[in-house]
């Protein structure tokens, strides 16, 4: 089997504690949002910003320890990075393009 | 000729073929549910004030999911870890917990999903609605019997107060004009919840079967192979992490806002 | 291939399947392969019998167009056998729901079934591993899995001709609330089963995209740099791109529909349709341009899949036959990557009429004309290489040489298209039809068939035969332009499509301005151009069949003396390929080396003659 070295070893014990430590971020995380959603912050657009917020970092917490992704070389995760941010602009000229029209889908 | 770097990588990428395989099949998951979002940011935006409901899904019930879901990723993870430094049998036990995590979390999805499917809204004829779940036992071919409480207008159903009473409330089924419950059909909302938690699910099953039986019967590789079935533990293991990151994104998405 | 050695597991299957120490038996040799070559050739039969099926659509549609309402001779009577009497009337004449079946079912097919099986599927698996001097695939039995799924799809796709209500007909683009409304009467209905085909088929293409572009990323031969590859590989590398990033939200797309036709959702049905007068009992509130948004969200990257492996193609055809090194290489690399990138910023402009804004039309038609560009390189990089070979007029070579201005047709023919006001005319016009079956029928279609005749002898040992091939060539392209120029007037003339009575509806009458006689006799002549064509294809499907067995023999593993590595390998190659690992020194395109002996020098050859500069020794 697998002869670990000391220094592997104590490589992994300190990974492992970066991701017990990022798990108990992520669950904080999940109480926060839940907090703030039952909470009035004036506009519902806030909740919606602070919340998606907080799901973003929490994503890339996930996305940068438990899959590793910032372990990886540049080129792979800048690749990544590049295909979400990508992403988001697809998004907003969908939803631009949405708004951006005379078409009323309800009638009234 | 072997096909090279199945288990070494190779060096200008960092990588061994199956990693950058998952990576890549994870980069057209994020435009799958990128795609579904996008529509229900879409159909949200658009719809008319008092069209899109809110407080339909039991927030407390969705935190648990999203915690436990939490746990079962990290706990992959060390199990990962432990393969790498060679502990068999600490892999096995943390991954045993991602295991029943993930049973934890289908257990509750369907129970939310049978309250759905359970859960009435009924107009009767004279144009009285009441809302509430069904009770099986006492429902007959004759009457209805729901557990729940009646509404004066149908627009108070759309953002639901949280500490209504509920009574139980009999209506005959001649009575009846329209009696449709919380199911995808229901309006946009569900429809969307229902898909995308649906696909989720999808998810989170293929998943558990490659976990399941990577962690049972094809465990024998670690005595063989051990190199290559560590990957192949890490890569099912990239996927769950991904399953459990797009649940963070559902969980506030459906549930609290 | 790596040096590293595996010390602590000798005999270990290194990760890979080792099929050469025991026998197969048929199974597993012919129908469950993981060798890429077979499922190739698997994908090749498959897709070019439903080139063929959805041929033959095409065939009975035309019938109908230039003789609307008349019965379809040796056909007709049979459909409405097998269809049934609502499909096509006992005497044989074909139905309007029937017609929109067969138009839907023709574009489905041809796109998702036939080309881009072909493309990637066939010449993908085929060459791309050989051309980079792999063993196979990084993933063979993926790459198995991808072709049952296709098939699947396929057969459920076939299916849905017989089930009651027939195939689906609201169009290869499916759009709601027809896609929904137009099937309710039957549960499931064929529109229920294009969906579930067409995720299947999404499942198929992204499995083997997966495979394309990690075998390119990490299976490349030693020494075979990123600017040292083939055209054709990095064609292969962008299409696979657009089909593993497009596919999806067509995949969500579909999910959505799926939902609306079986469980009674209205993702893409808004409030208050009535369908024959009755309101709709839906929720509501759903949105038929969301449909549209995802659907052309991948149907636009689609159609740079359906041309760009067939460019790869053209290209290795090309230098090959002009005996000199592909002009503007770099340019050809950086404009693929380019037009990949775009392809995913212009889909909008399949929707100019929905009643988009102004600034995001404004947007949508600024990039598509910027996405010419690239388009325009390509192939002018391609037309300049002809200029100073030393040419030799295969059939491979004239079917990529005709390649270049069918293509040109297509792509000019685009830019009216493109810009918004002119589009107004022209959108869901015969113009239209014209327009994109240039870039694929005369377009990539020749591509494919020069791809056929250039690696027919690598596959099969044999040659097809050069005569039949060049009548092949000559009747198609003339009965090719037959079919298609006219639609170009008739689209300016403002014939809409899909009518299945080819227009006859709107003919001109005393004291109306409609289609003129001229513009509806144009079907009689499309419609002869297309029986034509059809009888032009049989000699290639006689040649095909007749070559693998009385073919004449190659005398060497690189009959057409190219350079590129598929050529280096044994005829059919065996299991694995190379006999042993294969290092690359060049570039793909050696060719009119001056004082060499040979006009050429492969690419894994270590001869450095010293006047050549852009040769030199492995770097890792």
């Amino acid at each position: 089997m697998n002869q670990a070295s000391e220094k592997d070893l104590q490589d992994v014990k300190r990974h492992v504690r970066q991701h017990l430590i990022i798990a108990v971020g992520l669950a904080l995380g999940t109480l926060f949002t839940l907090w703030t959603s039952q909470t009035n912050f004036g506009s519902h657009s806030l909740n919606i910003a602070i919340t998606l917020c907080v799901a973003a970092a929490q994503a890339f917490m996930v996305a940068g320890f438990f899959m590793h992704l910032l372990s990886e070389k540049k080129m792979i995760y800048c690749f990544l990075v590049f295909t979400a941010v990508f992403f988001v602009v697809m998004m907003a000229i969908t939803v631009f393009a949405h708004m951006d029209t005379n078409v009323v889908h309800y009638q009234q | 000729m072997d096909i090279p770097y199945t288990v070494e990588r190779r060096e200008d990428t960092g990588l061994y073929n199956a990693k950058l395989g998952v990576w890549l099949f994870l980069a057209s998951e994020v435009m799958l549910f990128g795609a579904l979002f996008s529509s229900y940011i879409l159909l949200r935006v658009g719809a008319p004030d008092g069209t899109w409901p809110r407080h339909w899904l039991d927030y407390k019930l969705g935190a648990v999911n999203t915690i436990v879901l939490i746990i079962s990723s990290v706990t992959n993870v060390v199990a990962w870890a432990n393969l790498k430094l060679g502990d068999f049998k600490k892999y096995r036990s943390y991954q045993a917990i991602t295991i029943v995590c993930a049973f934890t979390f289908l257990g509750i999805k369907s129970n939310e999903y049978w309250g759905k499917f359970h859960h009435y809204t009924i107009t009767t004829k004279a144009g009285r609605i009441a809302d509430g779940h069904l009770q099986k036992a006492e429902t007959t071919a004759d009457k209805v019997v729901i557990d729940g409480h009646w509404v004066a207008d149908a627009s108070e159903l759309m953002d639901p107060k949280p500490n209504e009473t509920e009574q139980k409330i009999e209506i005959e089924r001649k009575d009846i004009a329209e009696m449709k419950n919380y199911g995808p059909a229901r309006n946009n909302f569900t429809g969307l919840y229902f898909t995308m938690t649906g696909l989720h699910v999808l998810h989170i099953i293929g998943g558990i079967i490659v976990i399941i039986a990577f962690w049972g019967p094809l465990s024998g590789m670690w005595k063989t192979e051990p190199e290559r079935y560590t990957n192949r533990v890490e890569v099912a293991g990239l996927f769950w992490s991904f399953v459990d990151l797009v649940w963070l994104f559902i969980f506030p998405c459906f549930y609290l806002l | 291939m790596s040096a590293v050695a595996h010390p602590e597991h000798p005999s270990a299957g290194h990760g890979h399947e080792h099929h050469d120490h025991h026998e197969l038996n048929f199974l597993q040799k012919y129908v469950f392969s993981t060798d890429h070559k077979v499922v190739g050739l698997q994908y090749a039969v498959t897709a070019l019998l439903f080139l063929f099926f959805g041929f033959s659509l095409m065939l009975m549609m035309r019938w109908q167009l230039a003789n609307p309402g008349s019965p379809i001779p040796v056909v007709g009577k049979l459909l409405s056998q097998v269809l049934g009497e609502d499909m096509a009337s006992k005497a044989g004449v074909m139905s309007p729901d029937l017609y929109n079946s067969f138009g839907a079912m023709h574009g489905t097919i041809m796109v998702f079934l036939a080309i881009v099986p072909l493309l990637t599927g066939a010449f993908g698996n085929f060459v791309m591993p050989l051309q980079i001097g792999a063993p196979d695939m990084a993933f063979p039995r993926l790459n198995m899995m991808s072709y049952q799924f296709y098939f699947c799809g396929g057969v459920i796709m076939l299916a849905s001709f017989f089930i009651p209500g027939g195939a689906a007909k609201s169009g290869w683009t499916s759009y709601s609330p027809l896609a929904t409304i137009a099937g309710m009467g039957h549960v499931p209905n064929g529109q229920t089963f294009w969906l579930l085909g067409m995720i299947f088929l999404i499942t198929s293409s992204l499995l083997g995209s997966v495979n394309i572009i990690t075998t390119i990323i990490q299976l490349r031969a030693k020494g075979l740099t990123w600017m040292r590859l083939p055209f054709f590989v990095w064609a292969q590398f962008v299409t696979a791109f657009l089909l593993l990033l497009a596919f999806p939200p067509l995949e969500a797309a579909g999910c959505l529909q799926l939902m609306d036709n079986a469980f009674g959702t209205s993702f893409f049905l808004p409030s208050g349709l009535q369908v024959s007068g009755q309101p709709l009992h839906v929720a509501g509130g759903g949105s038929p341009l969301l449909w549209q948004h995802l659907f052309w969200f991948l149907a636009h990257p689609e159609v740079y899949v359906l041309i760009l492996p067939g460019m790869g193609i053209v290209a290795e055809v090309i230098a090959n036959n002009t005996r000199k090194p592909l002009w503007g290489y770099r340019s050809l690399v950086y404009a693929a990557m380019l037009l990949g990138f775009m392809s995913f910023v212009v889909w909008a402009h399949h929707m100019y009429l929905t009643g988009m804004g102004i600034r995001i039309a404004a947007f949508f038609q600024t990039t598509t004309m910027m996405i010419s560009i690239p388009s325009v390189i390509i192939l002018t990089a391609l037309l300049i290489s002809l200029w100073g070979g030393s040419m030799r007029f295969n059939t491979q070579m004239l079917f990529a040489v005709g390649f270049l201005p069918m293509f040109g047709i297509g792509g000019l023919t685009g830019l009216p298209l493109g810009f918004n006001a002119s589009d107004i005319q022209l959108h869901d016009s015969y113009y239209v039809i014209g327009h994109f079956h240039y870039v694929v029928a005369p377009g990539t279609i020749f591509a494919i068939f020069a791809g056929i005749y250039h690696w027919y002898p690598k596959a099969t040992g044999r040659f097809m035969n050069e005569f039949w091939g060049k009548v092949h060539f000559a009747l198609s392209m003339l009965f090719i332009n037959v079919v298609f120029m006219p639609m170009f007037i008739q689209g300016l003339a403002g014939m809409s499509r899909r009518m299945y009575d080819g227009g006859a509806t709107y003919a001109e009458m005393p004291g109306v301005e409609g289609l003129s006689p001229f513009v509806l006799g144009l079907n009689k002549v499309i419609s002869i151009g297309a029986f034509s064509l059809a009888v032009a294809q049989i000699p290639f499907i006689i040649n095909f069949f007749w070559s693998i067995r009385h073919g004449r023999k190659v005398e060497s593993d690189n009959p057409w003396d190219a350079t590129t590595l598929e050529w280096q390998t044994p005829t059919p190659p065996g299991h694995g390929n190379f006999d042993k690992p294969i290092a690359v020194y060049r570039g793909p395109y050696e060719y009119g080396v001056p004082n060499h002996g040979t006009d050429f020098i492969p690419q894994n050859d270590p001869v450095t003659p010293e006047h050549l500069t852009h040769g030199h020794p492995i770097h890792g």
